[in-house]
């Protein structure tokens, strides 16, 4: 982290002489979001359709969604930075706008508290800030200990549930959603398996979750709450049947941003079963 | 047998074929020779197109040889022997858009070498011959079957005659062409199979149903029945009751043509 | 009428001769090139642009050198890669239609395409990522899923064998396509997702600088079948007689046609209906003449293309359409309508 840390300080210097960034595009919502959380967003020229938060966002130019943007699009902003997510691309496109002599700071999209730190400086640093961003990766880590502190029973069996308009998908393990849940205090019931999988129905019961996680548009993906409710193997689990059901917004619960903390509150409001009597609550 | 098979002609050599253990050709022996007009006559199922079929080299034979020239016809490539004879199948579909001009210029494909001049002429000889030259600018799948048939028999009299070398045998195996035309145009298709065997020194050999019409066109005759031979030899000698009883299971009456006397006529009963 | 024009197609327009359709189709390219290279989300003006291609920009002028660059870097490979990917992908359509002898025969749906998808993701999920690996493993995907379908497709006479054969062939590569999308990893996932994007966005100058000699010449061998595949649409037998020995002949051209499909989808991703529309409207004014058909396809095939790329790319500005969802917006009404009709072409 210090390694890193002097590593941003000398990029700082080095472009402390050349104009701070004032037409910038962003590739990857969670970056987005960084640049609202520095207040930055008046420098945003254009944005990729998976910006959807803040409600804002709606307002600016979108250059397609940021695994296959249009590097014309990019162009035609006339953009003195691109802030692009690891996961932007196609990679041609990203090797082309900087054989144009484009400036493309890519950041790690990974799931990681190191990560996002390096995300935060990234961004700050990208943008030339007064703000380094140090002040706000402290005030996350004091936020994200504070919530480590409370007292957390044995750690409930949670299973989070995807949709992207087809059959409902689980997360596993090294995903953003697993990660965020079990900073949450929650066993991802399905840790053994890896990345983003069809659910299979039948197997969910057996893995007898007391919380079900899942996401706005999951949620209209599959036609609304008494849908997902009703889906064969979820019914019969504890956690519907008690109704630990959580919805989240999606770039909370997948994006990794500065709204971590926020994410964690949100699951931790949920009541542990550990005290839970009979008085279940649904969202 | 003491044809001998190694001078100007396409002949079978005791050829035999079967097909899931039926025999459909029994040691047939036939010629075909160049200025000749040679009927295969017989009922259906009796193995004449299968014989047309062995006869083209399309079908190898399971005993017995063919031979064209005295060369046997497997030797050769298939472009070599696209050269020498040709082949008009039973009814081609044709399901794409070509002019009538460009399926008879496809008569020509066995000869790349040739001018653009060369071809056209040969082409305007072939339609006029077939009797559509003036379909020549149509669409070949908006004609009749009938027209089509024609258009056909354009296509191979290209192929038999375009850039025929000087006292190089050609072959013409013609699968029942006459099923899909009138009686004016079965006439006019077998009168010109039978001038162009003549005068271009052309080997015809033709499938036909109607015993009558090869009468009167073929110079020999093969008649066939169940896969064996029962006759071969000019029509007067082979289109006799006896024979036609045996290939067709029919009783006829052979008279002597009224106008034609040297030509039979048979009356199937 | 001179020998030469005699041996060509007569037209079934009388208006176009092969020659001077083939003249006004590349008339149509250049029109439809300047255009896609004048517009898109930079706005470059048309006077503009001979000084862009070959003249000298001041250094000092900025917005010309913004042109310069995304006309040189962006939009010419681009535009390229459009016209290369279109007269390929027409090309392929005729020789398909010919080998199948069925006017409704196409790449994408007798399973050639997902065949070479099958084998390029199948290599980024087992392998890696890289250009010159995707690109046999796509071809031999192609290849094997053509074979299938030649043989599948002859077991019932007319369009029902071919089309059942390609839903059968298509079913079978997608879901195998799903199953290594399973087992993807993270990162595979990702190229995964890059590459199904792909479209014509991936139009960079390494990449066209092999893969241009390549489809040309191929293509240009295809040309010289124009006799054996105008034998095969009367018939196999009549090609047989006409002196094409018939199955070198289909095996040459299934080999060709995967040579030519496999590589395009490993750089493409799947493009639909371009081999399928092009050459049928092609048919419609010209005939079936492979002579003129096959050029004039190509030049077809490189407009269609062309012009669908430039749609996708001004529709929804700054952003871009997928070029797949253009065409086959395009194109598969255009087949409902073949199939309405049943028209032999």
């Amino acid at each position: 982290m210090k390694i890193f840390l002097t590593a941003v300080f000398m990029l700082l210097s080095l472009w402390a002489h050349a104009a701070a960034p004032q037409r910038v595009v962003v590739l990857g919502g969670a970056l987005t979001e960084i640049v609202y959380a520095f207040d930055a967003q008046n420098r945003l020229v254009g944005v990729d359709q998976s910006s959807v938060y803040p409600a804002a966002t709606a307002s600016i130019p979108k250059v397609g969604y940021y695994r296959s943007f249009s590097v014309e699009g990019v162009l035609s902003l006339r953009p003195d930075l691109i802030l692009a997510s690891d996961q932007a691309g196609p990679p041609e496109a990203i090797a082309q706008l900087r054989s144009l002599g484009k400036r493309v700071v890519v950041l790690s999209s990974a799931a990681t508290l190191d990560a996002l730190e390096q995300r935060i400086y990234g961004v700050a640093g990208a943008l030339q800030l007064r703000d380094d961003g140090r002040a706000k990766v402290a005030n996350l880590r004091a936020q994200l200990k504070l919530l480590a502190n409370k007292p957390a029973a044995a750690r409930p069996n949670a299973l989070v549930l995807f949709s992207r308009g087809g059959a409902p998908e689980g997360a596993g393990r090294e995903t953003a959603a697993d990660a965020t849940v079990r900073l949450a205090g929650f066993h991802n019931v399905l840790a053994g398996q890896k990345g983003y999988k069809p659910l299979s129905l039948e197997g969910i019961a057996q893995l007898k979750p007391q919380y079900l996680i899942t996401t706005t548009m999951s949620v209209a993906a599959l036609g609304g709450m008494e849908k997902v409710l009703a889906l064969p193997g979820v019914a019969s689990t504890p956690a519907v049947r008690q109704g630990n059901v959580l919805v989240l917004d999606d770039l909370l619960l997948l994006g990794f941003g500065p709204r971590l903390p926020e994410a964690i509150a949100q699951l931790q409001r949920a009541p542990r079963p550990a005290r839970l009597s009979q008085s279940g609550r649904g969202q | 047998m003491t044809t001998k098979l190694d001078g100007n002609c396409l002949a079978l050599d005791t050829v035999s074929l079967s097909r899931r253990n039926k025999l459909i050709l029994d040691r047939i022996s036939c010629q075909l020779y160049p200025g000749e007009v040679l009927g295969i006559l017989g009922a259906n199922g009796a193995g004449k197109s299968t014989l047309l079929n062995v006869l083209s080299g399309e079908l190898p034979a399971d005993a017995g040889r063919v031979l064209l020239d005295g060369v046997v016809i497997h030797d050769m490539s298939v472009g070599e022997l696209a050269r020498r004879r040709t082949v008009l199948p039973q009814q081609a579909g044709l399901a794409f858009n070509l002019a009538v001009r460009e399926v008879v210029a496809m008569g020509a494909y066995p000869f790349p070498e040739l001018s653009a001049r060369d071809v056209a002429s040969a082409i305007k000889a072939a339609l006029q011959c077939a009797e559509v030259a003036h379909l020549a600018e149509r669409r070949y799948p908006e004609l009749s079957g009938g027209e089509q048939q024609r258009v056909q028999f354009a296509r191979v009299l290209v192929q038999a005659l375009i850039a025929r070398n000087p006292g190089e045998a050609r072959y013409l195996l013609l699968d029942e062409p006459t099923a899909s035309l009138d009686p004016r145009h079965q006439h006019g298709l077998l009168g010109a199979a039978a001038m162009l065997a003549k005068q271009e020194q052309l080997g015809v050999a033709v499938v036909l149903h109607d015993v009558n019409l090869a009468a009167t066109y073929c110079n020999r005759i093969v008649l066939l029945a169940a896969g064996q031979l029962v006759a071969q030899g000019i029509p007067a000698e082979v289109l006799q009751s006896g024979y036609l009883r045996q290939t067709y299971q029919l009783d006829s009456q052979v008279i002597a043509h009224p106008q034609h006397p040297e030509r039979p006529l048979v009356l199937f009963a | 009428m001179s020998g030469a024009t005699l041996t060509l197609a007569s037209p079934g327009l009388s208006l176009f001769t092969p020659l001077r359709a083939v003249l006004a189709l590349a008339l149509v390219l250049l029109v439809l090139l300047l255009l896609s290279l004048s517009h898109g989300a930079v706005g470059i003006p048309l006077q503009a642009m001979p000084q862009l291609l070959f003249g000298d920009i001041p250094a000092d002028h900025l917005e010309m050198q913004l042109w310069q660059s995304v006309l040189l870097e962006v939009r010419l490979p681009r535009a390229l890669f459009a016209i290369l990917a279109g007269g390929v992908l027409a090309l392929t359509g005729v020789l398909a239609q010919a080998l199948f002898r069925n006017p409704l025969a196409e790449p994408a749906l007798v399973g050639m395409v997902s065949g070479g998808a099958l084998g390029a993701v199948g290599v980024i999920v087992l392998g890696g990522g890289s250009f010159l690996l995707l690109a046999p493993a796509a071809f031999i995907g192609s290849l094997i899923t053509t074979v299938c379908a030649y043989h599948l497709g002859r077991r019932y006479p007319g369009v029902a064998g071919l089309l059942l054969a390609g839903v059968a062939i298509n079913a079978i590569c997608f879901s195998l396509i799903g199953l290594f999308t399973y087992l993807a990893d993270d990162t595979q996932l990702r190229t995964l997702t890059f590459w199904n994007m792909g479209s014509l966005a991936g139009a960079r100058w390494p990449l066209l600088a092999w893969l241009t000699p390549w489809l040309l010449g191929l293509s240009l061998l295809a040309l010289r079948y124009w006799r054996g595949l105008n034998a095969l649409l009367l018939g196999e037998r009549e090609a047989l007689h006409l002196g094409f020995p018939i199955k070198a002949l289909r095996r040459q051209l299934i080999v060709l046609m995967a040579l030519l499909v496999g590589p395009l989808v490993a750089a493409t991703g799947g493009i639909g209906f371009i081999g399928l529309v092009v050459p049928h409207l092609v048919r419609m004014v010209l005939g079936a003449d492979h002579r003129s058909l096959l050029p004039a396809a190509m030049l077809g095939g490189a407009c269609a293309l062309l012009a669908a790329d430039w749609l996708a790319r001004i529709a929804v500005m700054p952003a871009e359409l997928p070029i797949g969802i253009v065409t086959s917006l395009i194109g598969g009404p255009f087949f409902l309508y073949l199939l309405l009709k049943g028209r032999p072409v």
